[in-house]
């Protein structure tokens, strides 16, 4: 795996209250080595449906075109002679923040009538230089492009978003005229936490702008942070080896693994405890929700059941980072474990388990296998983590 | 039915795996919470008691009262299951 800076990149984003569509998109892709990373937020025009068009075509070229290497004026002309025009308003419209960070940790940042992006380095704003480029739209005066470039640094920060974060609760007393200076909370938060990951960051905005517009967004409110930093890598082991003789090398790969580990399996758990000479606990005064509880083993940062918690985490990423009710706890710590890393391995063990093999099982119960593959393949097209699939 | 003795201790270790928590190991819990009120159990979780993944097995869930596995155990017959193990262990003793 890669030892270069990681960009770790999150958003969190919800509809303005009562519509069901969001207005804003965003979209990312991380290019085959893991190198290269391009996020695009858009947000269309209204709110809804034709709001969410408008986003979602924008994004889509912006993302095609700057992860091919287009250059700006071409991919922004293209947007604009893209939209369909607003029929009530006799305009096509929607804003554009790129973010494209490169290989050699050059982050260039293009963005059009979204709140300019905030870059953060050792938890101050950084001033940077700013283009600034004209491109003719049909039926509307030329927009204006801004371009800038950061040479990041670890722990540089860009958190951006739309303006339903800058215009959270506007006309309040406290902010008449919005949220508009963002930071001093983000500051705060980065004073309290150093560490804090863009996820976890990216909700928090999320949710104080909910917050000040009195937890009924008037817009449509979304936030991406890219957080450039030696990646944190976990490893994830779950299932028995197909042979027996594998025991001593899973054993040993977990215990020279440099990083976090979890363990997904009854059995792979005590197979461990085993070949390490440790005692495995399971506390059942931790059982709540529907899944069995998880169990401490020393060296291990989490210990869960193995297919029923691993389903049930894939369908929670798969369903939405941005999901307000509560997970089973196992789901839960192992969900923020992952999302908290950047370089997952996964090392799937492929014996079968005869009892999971009864018809009275349940259908969702799938081959261990698949689920692991399943998971892998989540955390990397949607979380952009780099992942690593391993079966013995 | 023979009733437990509230001074009788009972050792019970439930398994927790994948397949004994499907067919129904948390209501077993719930029933042993139940019975801890007023019976002296020591109840312990294990991820798995290995006693399922073979071929041909008895059918989960499993859980071992005194040093003894028992499969397929329904919550309702519980308290019975129990009396009837510590009445095997006097009758052993005698």
């Amino acid at each position: 795996m890669s030892e270069q800076l990681f960009s770790d990149i999150a958003f969190s984003s919800t509809a303005k209250h009562g519509e069901s569509a969001r207005g804003d998109c965003f979209l990312s892709r991380r290019d085959g080595d893991g190198s290269t990373v391009v996020a695009v937020l858009s947000d269309g025009l209204g709110s809804g449906i034709k709001a969410n068009v408008l986003a979602t075509l924008t994004a889509k070229i912006a993302l095609d075109m700057f992860s091919s290497g287009e250059d700006l004026l071409t991919a922004a002309g293209l947007i604009y002679t893209s939209l369909p025009t607003c029929s009530e308003r006799r305009i096509s419209y929607a804003t554009f923040s790129v973010l494209r960070s490169h290989g050699n940790g050059d982050v260039t940042l293009i963005e059009f009538d979204n709140p300019p992006a905030l870059v953060i380095r050792n938890n101050e704003l950084l001033e940077l230089e700013t283009e600034v480029f004209t491109v003719p739209r049909p039926r509307a005066a030329p927009a204006t492009i801004t371009r800038r470039v950061l040479h990041s640094l670890p722990g540089d920060r860009v958190v951006f978003f739309s303006d339903g974060v800058s215009q959270a609760g506007m006309g309040s007393p406290a902010h008449p005229l919005g949220w508009q200076d963002v930071f001093p909370y983000i500051r705060g938060l980065l004073n309290h936490n150093p560490q804090l990951g863009s996820t976890d960051l990216s909700k928090a905005v999320l949710r104080r702008a909910e917050h000040l517009d009195g937890m009924k967004a008037r817009d449509d409110i979304s936030c991406g942070v890219l957080h450039v930093r030696h990646p944190r890598k976990t490893v994830l082991v779950s299932g028995p080896p197909f042979h027996p003789q594998g025991d001593e090398y899973l054993a040993s790969l977990l215990k020279n693994f440099e990083g976090k580990k979890a363990v997904c399996g009854g059995t792979t758990a005590q197979i461990i405890a085993r070949e390490w000479g440790e005692q495995l606990h399971m506390d059942l005064s931790l059982h709540k929700g529907s899944l069995p509880p998880m169990s401490r083993l020393k060296g291990v940062d989490l210990v869960s059941e193995g297919i029923l918690t691993i389903s049930a985490l894939k369908d929670a990423l798969e369903h939405s980072v941005e999901r307000i009710e509560s997970l089973d706890p196992p789901v839960e710590q192992l969900q923020n474990l992952l999302l908290n890393s950047d370089s997952i391995r996964i090392v799937g063990g492929t014996r079968i388990n005869e009892a999971h093999q009864d018809p009275n099982m349940p259908m969702e119960l799938e081959i261990r296998r698949n689920a692991l593959r399943s998971l892998g393949e989540i955390l990397k097209t949607r979380y952009l983590k780099e992942v690593e699939l391993e079966f013995i | 039915m023979k009733e437990l003795q509230r001074n009788e201790n009972i050792e019970i270790e439930l398994c927790m795996g994948t397949a004994c928590h499907v067919h129904g190991a948390a209501d077993l819990l719930h029933r042993l919470e139940m019975l801890g009120n007023t019976y002296s159990i020591n109840v312990s979780g294990t991820p798995c008691l290995g006693s399922c993944r073979e071929s041909g097995a008895l059918r989960p869930p499993v859980i071992r009262i005194n040093d003894r596995l028992h499969f397929g155990v329904l919550p309702d017959g519980l308290e019975k299951l129990i009396a009837a193990v510590l009445e095997d262990d006097k009758e052993a003793q005698r």
